[in-house]
């Protein structure tokens, strides 16, 4: 059981990605990097043990924050880059509409604070997890949640070990926009798509995780192309509160179109399973749909999105988020125009 | 010296300028709200004058029962740590805790998950962590037991050597209510065989922090001129007399100021709720100044505020309530078991507030309170159990109006106590007590019309509206509250200077209720003055000030408002014969009174002087002072009610709850500071009502099955979830019936904890409302429970 008292650490300033990766690399796992802060200061605090890290490696002095568009070439966006500069910028408004509604839940102390790729990145909210319970992500061999309280940070749609969810509002709609992340490690720069940096629950570095990023790695910047004439995206996110929550389910939308017919679709649950959730048969129900959608798309839509969840039974059980996520793609589908 | 046999020390003579005026705003505001403000966690070395502070932080207890079978702390102080282990504690006894009592674990044994069992201290803040994670604690983890009724089987495991049924050490309010009651009124076991309706419930209250905005802190300091306390304290003077007692020095060798006291020092306190330091973390810090030589400062982390102070209760209640068909409650039966943690005693307040609010001849009532191992200490929180048992009966009673099919608000007026058309005031039915206000059927009333409940009513389970997903419900809830009365004796003082300025002491805090503007305006106000501006507060400081009782159970203003008014009185009796010697020949002062910034002469009123030029004809301030008294158990007695309306709209694809209108009645007595009042029920219903109605539970562990757990799942604010700004309904107001109480000051009564009483179950009634009549039996009623009621209503074609 932890205690919050904040535990003393070391603190280096990063020269460079480069920089980082080294330091990283020279602390072996008991550096961490610090962008915003927001969750790892809260994590250090709280002593979860896995977040206790001997030094922070800040990264906030690399030239990281921006946001930059061209046409040709889509959104930039550096990873220290805050959450709030993202919601407010003008071309970020003008063609991605769904990534402003995900920046958009964040209230204004931690959207000024926060980074993009610390929200896409950030650690599972599961109370087993952060209360140091001798889980699978803390080194264990069982998943507590599983057979405990799991009514809101688990998956519905089963689990590989670890059954915590993703809790993050932007990786569903990268996931949707077809993004792909600038890595720097030890052997250079990289480009990842958000499936390999997000390939759901699995071992990295000998720790059960569902990030695809080594110890000693570090997401640089956010790639999103530049959408098709006529694209639409929205997303929608249910929570508890309206502010300071995490998504119980979160829907990421989007549709090209021809005219007002949908010629291609892409649907992403958050919330509800370790990694931003694909809907196939929903997007089926959608393509060659015609714009504003009817009710009765939208119903079928939603339940298609759906299909295959399996949500826990044992413990308090879960089964409310499958409803959840069926009012997300809902409320998200109603706003495509 | 004026006393209570004297003048009147509850009015004044003359029209009230400040008392009751809207335009009063709160003070200290700015200081607040720009930080300038220092509270006892912003307590640093500077303040003190010294360059060395201990900073302390606590080693807890894994399990919710354990035996420790070492203790080694040697590494620890082989770095220089300072540490108090468990045996350098002798027990005592604590006002409001029925068992032996001592900050860290007695004879070898735990009794919950967090409980602190050594404590550490560090010079330098950031090495607390390293000073706890040198200590080595090793238990034996031992049967444990969280449910109420649960510890009072047989067989259960035991806390205490004489059982989990703790004696009550502590009797407020009206009936002499011990933790393990009987009560029996009549026959309810005819009552209910003859009713022609009768419901039958069983409801349950989850267990609820604080979670108030600044930490319990406690900061010591050992000087030669004796002890130095500083806490978040909401009885100063209380603390000075068991401190001094406990170390056996004398009362004057212990100073005891919540922050740093002095002017306005006193009133920086960031939210109580009944959570104010206790002995618990003074007697830790006291022995650690002592041991390290230096002033010792403990702050409770989140976590520890979580877990080792006190706690809303969980209670579980079977009742059953019986009526007949015209609509009048004939009789009751109630069985509840509250919990009250492993070091509670008193749950008294579930018991009374359950037969006092309606006529119901035929009640039995069988209250039993159980020590368990789920948290620390039932014995001081919000609402002493009136939130609970308000829970339990408003449930019932809207069920059985339901199944009577009469409209909520009338059956409850058919019921509800109140003043006789004589204007006779009703009694206790057990004590025989007689209550000197009571609130009554018009504030409900009145609060129903300003709510608009005649068109929002469209009939049991039927929505106001269907828009599409989103259903419109409205619910009521009755509410009659022993809190708001007073706790003397009581003393005060007022100081006039001679430039005219007016300091007010008392030894009470302001602990986030406005009194820091409540009590300069019943002093100013018995000066005859029309402004706040010269008017300055010393408070909770024992160094300045005397006993003016706690804050505690929304008696402030009826606590320290008399011995105020007593106190200008007896400045009069100084001052007067200096003015009126002044005024024209022959003036006589016993005819001068104070009104209008002047002191004037009451056979001549323009025979008069402005209060300014009264105070320069001053050599020295001069000060009042004031006591009051009452003799005789409970013989100020009050019951705050009337009634609590909800509106709000569910979306049955998202299971979302909004609150869009919200209208608390309340029949008290005078209103003293009109914009606290209205911030009273915001706040109440805002913060507190719908936290626990909707969002609010400290989730236990036992789901698992595994032993190692036993541990809370949310003991931060991450994962325990208060109403945010962004969960403020569209409209809430407080709409008051104000009548004058004879023994409140200027006729008040005091409304905090009434504004919040009842909240709860008017939200539940309007979701069953907006719900095809879906009956919710448990608090908090979160997302996963809506779904459900949704599932109810696919399943029984209502939706």
């Amino acid at each position: 059981m932890s205690n919050n008292e904040l535990a003393k650490f070391g603190y280096i300033q990063a020269q460079s990605a480069s920089d980082a990766v080294s330091i990283l690399t020279k602390y072996a796992g008991n550096a961490k990097i610090i962008g915003g802060g927001t969750d790892l200061l809260y994590m250090m605090k709280d002593n979860v043990d896995l977040h206790v890290p001997e030094y922070l490696v800040d990264i906030t002095n690399l030239g990281l924050d921006y946001v930059k568009y061209t046409a040709s070439d889509g959104l930039r966006i550096g990873a220290t880059t805050t959450v709030g500069k993202v919601q407010s910028d003008p071309n970020v408004n003008q063609y991605y509409t769904a990534l402003v509604q995900a920046t958009s839940g964040h209230p204004p102390g931690i959207a000024n604070a926060a980074t993009v790729a610390g929200d896409v990145l950030q650690e599972v909210w599961c109370w087993y997890m952060r209360g140091n319970y001798d889980c699978w992500r803390n080194g264990g061999n069982v998943c507590y949640a599983a057979i405990g309280d799991n009514r809101y940070y688990q998956s519905i749609f089963g689990g590989n070990l670890c059954y915590a969810v993703n809790p993050g509002d932007i990786a569903p709609v990268l996931f949707a926009l077809g993004a792909d992340v600038t890595v720097q490690g030890p052997g250079g720069s990289k480009t990842m798509t958000m499936e390999q940096l997000m390939p759901g629950v699995t071992l990295v570095d000998g720790r059960v995780t569902e990030l695809g990023l080594h110890y000693n790695e570090l997401v640089t910047e956010i790639h999103i192309p530049a959408p098709a004439s006529g694209t639409q995206s929205a997303y929608f996110k249910l929570a508890d509160r309206g502010g300071i929550d995490f998504a119980l389910a979160s829907a990421a939308v989007v549709v090209t179109t021809n005219g007002s017919t949908i010629s291609g679709a892409k649907v992403y649950l958050g919330g509800v399973a370790n990694t931003p959730h694909r809907a196939p048969s929903a997007e089926s129900a959608l393509v060659n749909q015609t714009l504003p959608l009817s009710t009765s798309v939208i119903a079928q839509a939603a339940t298609n999105a759906v299909s295959g969840s399996n949500p826990l039974t044992w413990g308090t059980g879960n089964g409310f988020k499958v409803q959840e996520a069926m009012a997300a793609v809902k409320k998200a589908l109603a706003n495509l125009t | 010296m004026s006393q209570s046999q004297g003048p009147s020390p509850f009015t004044v003579n003359h029209p009230l300028n400040l008392v009751g005026n809207p335009n009063v705003l709160r003070r200290t505001t700015m200081a607040r709200i720009t930080g300038q403000e220092v509270y006892t966690a912003d307590i640093l070395p500077d303040h003190l004058g010294v360059t060395d502070l201990v900073y302390m932080g606590m080693v807890t207890c894994p399990y919710p029962r354990a035996r420790i079978t070492k203790i080694d702390v040697s590494k620890a102080v082989a770095a220089g740590y300072v540490t108090i282990e468990p045996s350098e504690i002798p027990p005592y006894s604590m006002y409001g805790i029925s068992r032996p009592y001592s900050p860290l674990p007695i004879d070898g044994l735990t009794m919950y998950a967090g409980q602190p069992v050594v404590a550490v201290g560090a010079m330098d803040p950031n090495e607390v962590r390293d000073a706890i994670n040198l200590v080595d604690v090793e238990y034996e983890p031992l049967e444990y037991v969280f449910d109420a009724e649960a510890a009072l089987q047989p067989g259960a495991p035991q806390l205490w050597e004489n059982g989990n049924s703790p004696a009550a050490s502590v009797v407020y309010h009206y009936t002499p209510v011990s933790s393990t009651s009987n009560i029996v009124l009549g026959d309810s076991a005819t009552a209910l065989a003859q009713a022609d309706q009768v419901v039958t419930a069983t409801l349950t209250w989850g267990l609820v922090q604080h979670f108030e905005m600044e930490p319990v802190t406690a900061l010591a300091w050992w000087t030669e001129g004796g002890l130095f306390l500083y806490g978040k304290d909401t009885y100063v003077h209380a603390t000075q007399a068991s401190f001094a007692g406990y170390f056996g020095l004398p009362l004057a060798d212990v100073t005891v100021r919540t922050a740093l006291g002095g002017i306005e020092g006193g009133m920086v306190c960031g939210g109580v709720f009944g959570n104010s330091v206790t002995a618990d973390q003074y007697v830790l810090a006291a022995l650690m100044s002592k041991k390290a030589g230096a002033p010792a400062k403990y702050t409770c982390t989140r976590f520890n505020n979580a877990l080792s102070t006190t706690a809303r209760y969980p209670v579980k209640g079977y009742i059953s309530l019986g009526a007949t068909n015209s609509g009048q409650i004939t009789g009751m039966q109630a069985t509840l078991y509250s919990n009250a943690g492993a070091r509670g005693g008193y749950t008294g307040d579930v018991v009374d507030d359950l037969y006092d609010g309606y006529n119901i001849p035929n009640v039995t009532i069988n209250a039993y309170t159980a020590n368990t191992d789920m948290f620390n200490n039932a014995a001081y929180l919000r609402n002493v159990g009136e939130g609970q048992s308000h829970f339990i009966l408003e449930s019932a009673v809207d069920m059985l109006a339901e199944k009577l099919n009469i409209d909520p608000v009338q059956f409850r007026l058919n019921n509800m106590r109140g003043i006789s058309a004589t204007g006779a005031l009703p009694t206790d039915a057990v004590s025989g007590l007689t209550y000197t206000s009571f609130g009554n059927p018009a504030a409900t009333i009145n609060a129903s019309a300003a709510f608009g409940w005649t068109a929002a009513w469209k009939g049991w389970g039927v929505p106001s509206a269907v828009n599409g997903s989103i259903r419109t419900g409205v619910g009521m809830a009755g509410t009659s509250s022993n809190k708001g009365s007073a706790f003397p004796p009581t003393s005060g003082q007022i100081q006039v200077s001679p430039d005219g300025s007016v300091q007010v002491f008392t030894g009470h805090t302001d602990h986030g209720a406005g009194t820091s503007t409540t009590l300069p305006i019943m002093a100013a106000e018995a000066l005859g003055l029309t402004t706040l501006t010269n008017v300055t507060l010393i408070a909770s400081d024992t160094s300045l000030t005397t006993d003016s009782s706690v804050t505690a159970g929304s008696t402030s203003t009826r606590n320290c408002g008399p011995s105020l008014i007593a106190a200008a009185q007896d400045l009069a009796s100084q001052w007067f014969p200096i003015v009126a010697a002044k005024l024209a020949a022959g003036t006589k002062a016993s005819n001068l009174a104070f009104q209008n910034d002047t002191i004037y002469d009451t056979t001549n009123p323009s025979n008069s002087m402005t209060f300014k030029a009264a105070a320069a004809l001053l050599t020295a301030p001069l000060k009042g002072y004031g006591t009051w008294n009452i003799f005789g158990l409970f013989a100020n007695a009050t019951r705050v009610g009337g009634a609590k309306f909800v509106e709000l709209q569910v979306d049955t694809d998202t299971g979302e709850v909004h609150v869009t209108n919200y209208v608390g009645g309340l029949g008290l007595g005078k209103v003293i500071f009109a914009k606290g009042a209205q911030s009273q029920a915001q706040g109440a219903f805002v913060g507190m009502g719908q936290g626990v109605a909707l969002y609010e539970e400290l989730l236990m562990d036992p789901s698992t099955g595994l032993n190692l757990s036993g541990s809370y799942l949310n003991p931060n604010l991450l994962n325990y979830k208060p109403p945010t700004i962004m969960e403020v309904p569209d409209s809430a107001v407080g709409v008051w019936v104000e009548q004058n109480d004879p023994m409140g000051p200027y006729g008040a009564v005091g409304i905090g904890e009434p504004c919040l009483v009842s909240c709860e179950p008017a939200i539940a009634n309007a979701l069953s409302n907006a719900l095809g009549g879906y009956r919710f039996t448990k608090l908090p009623i979160r997302r996963e429970d809506i779904f459900a009621a949704i599932q109810w209503m696919q399943s029984t074609g209502k939706l």
